[in-house]
């Protein structure tokens, strides 16, 4: 399953036990969807803020 | 917004520093083992590879380069029992809160409601950092805790990468 979170909140953000239950039982339940090994699922939500340019100066200054 | 492309990024980073390019491993699926049970009968356990060590172990090495070490994890513990420590990730949130790393008081939720029929009696916590021995991943560590997932009887095995 891919979520398109910051590294380090691959269940969302902190103290949101109810939206990070959900990624989390969405992750179990893709046992009874797919059909074929290595098979990628996207949950469509989208974190608060565009993270791209504070990644990439992050990840090239490391 | 589109997904931030780390491979190229960090590919980027390596020739900056006069290295070749990375070569990235590559993993064939296997095929597809359909469960024989529901989701609700199912026992499922959980490794994180965030660097998250119960507060009766270590803390990790934050820069960690090649640590086979494997924690095991008791189920019961509860997200303040843990401390984060890895420079490969932003772990501002997951100190404030391991769910978002290492879903364990989640875990145990989905459980209570039903959804899943069991939390396995060992939980996990390893491959962190930086691992660039695969061919050791493939051939022994993986296949060792294989085995100790199955002496565990889980039926599901989530992996969490940072």
């Amino acid at each position: 399953m891919f979520v398109n979170f910051p590294m380090g909140n691959p269940f969302g953000p902190a103290n949101k036990p109810d939206y990070q239950r959900d990624i989390l039982r969405t992750a179990l339940e893709m046992v009874n969807r797919i059909t074929t090994a290595g098979e990628i699922v996207d949950v469509k939500d989208s974190w608060q803020n565009d993270f791209t340019e504070k990644v990439t100066k992050s990840l090239l200054a490391m | 917004m589109e997904p931030v492309r780390y491979v190229d990024l960090l590919n980027q980073r390596y020739k900056a520093q006069g290295f070749p390019p990375y070569q990235w491993t590559v993993n064939e699926p296997t095929s597809l083992t359909a469960l024989d049970k529901p989701l609700s009968q199912c026992r499922v356990s959980m490794l994180t590879s965030g660097g998250v060590s119960h507060c009766s172990m270590p803390t990790w090495d934050a820069y960690a380069r090649n640590d086979f070490r494997l924690d095991t994890v008791d189920p019961a513990a509860t997200q303040a029992d843990f401390t984060v420590s890895d420079s490969y990730y932003d772990t501002t949130d997951a100190e404030i809160d391991v769910n978002t790393v290492f879903p364990i008081d989640r875990l145990r939720e989905l459980e209570t409601d039903g959804t899943i029929g069991s939390v396995a009696p060992r939980l996990w916590s390893g491959f962190m950092g930086r691992i660039y021995k695969r061919t050791h991943v493939l051939e022994e560590a993986a296949p060792a805790l294989a085995e100790e997932l199955h002496d565990d009887d889980v039926d599901l095995f989530l992996l969490v990468p940072a």
